[in-house]
């Protein structure tokens, strides 16, 4: 039994006992009317879901995902870092990356593809010379080319990768915000709320993450922390912290569209993840084409 | 992420827990109704019928600011609340 059962019950009790006495065997009608709003506290306590507790194992689990394709982001990072292609502007106490595509301006770091019934990857373009089309971005191959060989682009697969497989996902009626609290609230309480905004091809997700972090349990706090919001470098700067890289995930499967991320703004108690749908051409989505223009 | 900048949100401790919509809901709702019911004592009434619509207010009012979320979709106690705020009413009046 949950902590609110228990509670609910204890309160409906004590509040018809209260109501009980106080009215039939020893008349007093505040008394009674105490007793009723006890039991209304207590049925209203009875219908609350329990608060989930974060599952450690979960946490771990995610962890090891993410470190799993950290090597082979830090190569792919490596490959691509010739010129700086994520700019980190302190502002205050958040960081704010702007994705502004390293060697070409208007190039995406990574596009989120979404499943199409398979799990779905997650493309990174290395050849500044061509614009991803959907196309190249589908059949890039999923390891790095010898260096000798011409590489597009390489797909890589994310602690999200599946979630387009479970039906929830597009489950009729269910908005982008309904799926990404379900993921990341209720299932792997990366965050303690969710808020998405849809703006025609735009969609800003707010992640708060105030409740994730308490006093009694610091060595994990830490473990989530530095490993999984902000994530390890690569994973970071190529695919966004852990979380925004999960919503992006959702948003691909929810929308089945690929979804790159525009910007990302992470402070301690709240980040803020601006998504762009792709609509499968090379020349435009958001802000007139600047992300994907040529 | 430097130490210090994780206080921020390491120093909520109990309070923390009020932002937790489920425990703010039952904590704003024992206030109100309680506190409704000390005030129509206080003024010496008598009539149950007067307290009962009053309970009602305080929960629909609660739950209107305080939307936390619920085990079921269809507000069932809200329901009776409901009935029971009419049916009060009605005996008031008549």
């Amino acid at each position: 039994v949950g902590r609110y059962a228990l509670l609910g019950i204890d309160l409906v009790g004590l509040g018809l006992m209260i109501t009980f006495v106080s009215y039939a065997i020893r008349p007093f009608v505040p008394f009674a009317a105490l007793g009723i709003a006890i039991s209304v506290v207590g049925l209203t306590t009875l219908s609350l879901p329990e608060p989930s507790k974060r599952n450690d194992f979960e946490i771990a689990v995610l962890k090891g995902s993410v470190l799993g394709i950290e090597p082979l982001l830090e190569e792919i990072y490596k490959k691509r870092s010739s010129e700086e292609m994520v700019e980190q502007i302190p502002e205050g106490n958040k960081v704010v990356l702007f994705k502004s595509w390293g060697f070409q301006e208007n190039h995406p770091v990574a596009i989120y593809l979404p499943s199409g019934g398979q799990k779905a990857a997650v493309y990174i373009p290395l050849d500044d010379n061509s614009p991803p089309n959907l196309d190249n971005v589908r059949h890039a191959p999923t390891r790095l080319l010898s260096p000798g060989k011409r590489q597009e682009g390489i797909r890589v697969f994310t602690a999200g990768s599946y979630l387009g497989l479970v039906p929830d996902i597009r489950k009729e009626g269910a908005s982008v915000e309904d799926i990404l609290r379900q993921v990341l609230v209720e299932t792997t309480k990366l965050c303690s709320s969710v808020k998405a905004l849809e703006m025609e091809d735009n969609i800003v997700v707010e992640m708060i993450h105030d409740q994730v972090w308490t006093m009694e349990d610091t060595e994990v706090d830490e473990m989530i922390h530095d490993h999984l919001w902000s994530g390890p470098e690569a994973h970071r700067i190529l695919l966004g912290s852990v979380p925004t890289s999960m919503a992006a995930s959702i948003v691909a499967a929810a929308k089945s569209s690929p979804v790159t991320i525009e910007k990302e703004e992470i402070s301690p108690t709240r980040t803020v993840a601006h998504f762009v749908l792709w609509n499968g051409t090379s020349a435009g989505v958001g802000r007139g084409g600047v992300l994907w223009g040529n | 992420m430097e130490r210090h900048e994780r206080g921020s949100w390491q120093g909520r401790g109990a309070l923390g827990k009020l932002s937790d919509k489920g425990n703010l809901l039952i904590l704003s709702l024992s206030v109100l109704s309680f506190g409704l019911i000390i005030l129509l004592a206080a003024l010496g009434e008598k009539r149950i019928t007067v307290y009962l619509p009053a309970i009602a207010l305080a929960y629909f009012a609660d739950t209107l600011v305080i939307r936390a979320k619920r085990r079921t979709r269809f507000d069932y106690l809200g329901a009776a609340l409901f009935v029971v705020f009419v049916l009060s009413i009605v005996a008031t009046v008549i």
